[in-house]
């Protein structure tokens, strides 16, 4: 049987391109803004900049009113829109310790230097609907913001502009392994694809990169047992950091040209020996804006992969590289939606051709 | 004031402050070599290892000017072309021999300063209400 390949459906696809926009609108009474989006739905703003790998709240802000809210598509809008920027160089490596911290805590410690700041967290919520959210509106929000901000006390002389890091408090200790044994070399995944086993640096940018979802999956593997790496979160620092190039243009000063907000987990696993001394291992994870669940199981894997007789998915390098990726991995689930008429006509026939020899056997 | 600390500030100000700078500018003859025009910086990080990796990029406005025959550059982060303009503005008259400009730029700059020292003050007053205080709930 012989199989026709087709094309056509030009009109039938621009109208359902259109259809998406009108699905969208069309119950629209008062279009949401660009900027309300950005404010109000910071969090997935931040989740749609760390994942298409391009820090730019605004446009994440518009992905997502484009992408009528899907996070997937809002993240390969954006970084589809990253391709058509030139690259003008990199930063010099940003330094958390610089961080305008707006969160910090330690499960390891209870007493930490600086202290424990909660910070915007809903950890502590109860986790019921808000139903006078229905009726939020500028005087409400209002009201919250003066009584919230009129038992401030300014006089905070004595909170610190800068937090010091409990991991450089555990290394002054001589508690941590401090040897790498990897490829310590610079590389960027955007300019060269991986190649297994990959560069320390290669594990850290593809998991800064990942699919939230992505990542907790396959840490949530480890942490439930198919894995023994017991992790303890050092620190986690939500925060503003500044970002400093060196102007190669004209005078190759080092210049700051603005800041970004960063989440950073460092966690702390089972000790090993090295060289005889038994020492605490580290797992880390650092990602755009506020993304706690995404930094804490990148550390995780980070720590997971580092294992020396790797047995579980989690360790395995090359199976949580390949699968973390959001674009990559939605667009491989979506191309199936599109025509396989030719290999479907293929498995057809085989399949006739098999269930006529097995009439045939069997008469 | 520490130059390499401007971009952040310019990056801070409110636009009030950069009507500002434009007011300053508008009066000069300064000439735009290149328009101020999208682009990007991969942004490094380093880890507890002191390995370096790329963490991703940020959307960057840059910009190229020159006044009395001083090139300044501008870079500046997020969509900001009039940012990006001000900052190579204020770069081409740190590097030229305008002391008098230069000491204008620099009362605006120390103001602007202020203004994100006072918004920083409040931003750690809110956020130093949700400092742990432990107690400790039974002696042994």
């Amino acid at each position: 049987m012989g199989y026709e390949a087709v094309k056509g459906g030009h009109e039938a696809i621009e109208n359902a391109c259109r259809l998406f926009v009108y699905e969208r609108v069309k119950n629209v009474k008062t279009p949401i803004k660009v900027e309300q989006i950005k404010d109000e739905l910071y969090l997935l703003v931040d989740r749609v900049m760390s994942e298409a790998s391009l820090y730019a709240p605004q446009l994440a802000a518009l992905a997502i009113k484009q992408a009528a809210g899907d996070c997937f598509e809002a993240v390969f809008l954006l970084r589809a829109y990253r391709t058509t920027l030139p690259r003008l160089g990199y930063s010099l490596p940003i330094d958390t310790r610089n961080m305008r911290v707006i969160r910090r805590i330690s499960a390891a410690f209870k007493e930490i230097p600086g202290g424990q700041i909660l910070g915007p967290t809903s950890d502590y919520t109860l986790r019921l609907l808000d139903f006078t959210l229905f009726n939020e509106n500028k005087k409400t929000i209002n009201k919250f913001i003066n009584e919230f901000l009129s038992e401030l006390d300014l006089d905070v002389e004595e909170f610190p502009m800068n937090f010091p890091k409990i991991v450089d408090i555990l290394r002054n200790e001589g508690l941590l392994v401090e040897n790498f044994e990897g490829d310590r070399t610079f590389s960027d995944i955007t300019k060269q694809p991986i190649i297994f086993p990959a560069k320390r640096c290669e594990v850290l940018q593809a998991m800064s990169r990942g699919e939230t979802g992505g990542l907790l999956l396959l840490a949530y593997s480890n942490m439930r047992g198919y894995g023994d790496i017991h992790p303890t979160i050092g620190e986690l620092r939500v925060g503003y950091v500044p970002v400093y190039i060196k102007e190669n243009l004209l005078s190759g000063e080092v210049i700051s040209i603005g800041e970004i907000k960063v989440t950073e987990a460092e966690i702390i696993a089972k000790f090993e020996k090295q060289e005889g001394k038994p020492s605490f291992t580290l797992g880390y994870g650092l990602c755009f804006g506020h993304n706690e669940i995404k930094a804490i199981s990148m550390a995780v894997l980070d720590r997971a992969m580092q294992s020396k007789n790797p047995q579980m998915i989690s360790e395995n390098q090359e199976f949580v590289l390949a699968h973390i990726d959001g674009v990559e991995s939605m667009g491989f689930c979506n191309h199936y939606k599109l025509p396989h008429y030719v290999t479907f006509q293929s498995d057809l026939d085989r399949l006739r051709k098999a269930q006529k020899e097995y009439k045939e056997r069997h008469k | 004031m520490e130059k390499s600390e401007i971009g952040i500030l310019i990056s801070r100000a409110d636009r009030k402050v950069i009507r500002r700078f434009r007011a300053l500018i508008e009066k000069e003859p300064i000439k735009v070599i290149k328009e101020p025009t999208a682009g990007s910086i991969m942004v490094t990080a380093k880890d507890f290892l002191d390995v370096a990796f790329c963490l991703g990029e940020v959307l960057v406005t840059e910009a190229l000017v020159e006044y009395e025959d001083t090139k300044g550059y501008g870079l500046i982060i997020g969509d900001e072309p009039e940012k990006a303009l001000v900052l190579a503005f204020i770069d081409a008259v740190y590097k030229s021999k305008n002391e008098s400009l230069k000491k204008k730029l620099e009362t605006i700059l120390l103001k602007t300063k202020t203004t994100i020292e006072e918004k920083d003050k409040l931003e750690r007053a809110v956020i130093s209400k949700t400092r742990v205080n432990f107690e400790i709930m039974a002696k042994r």
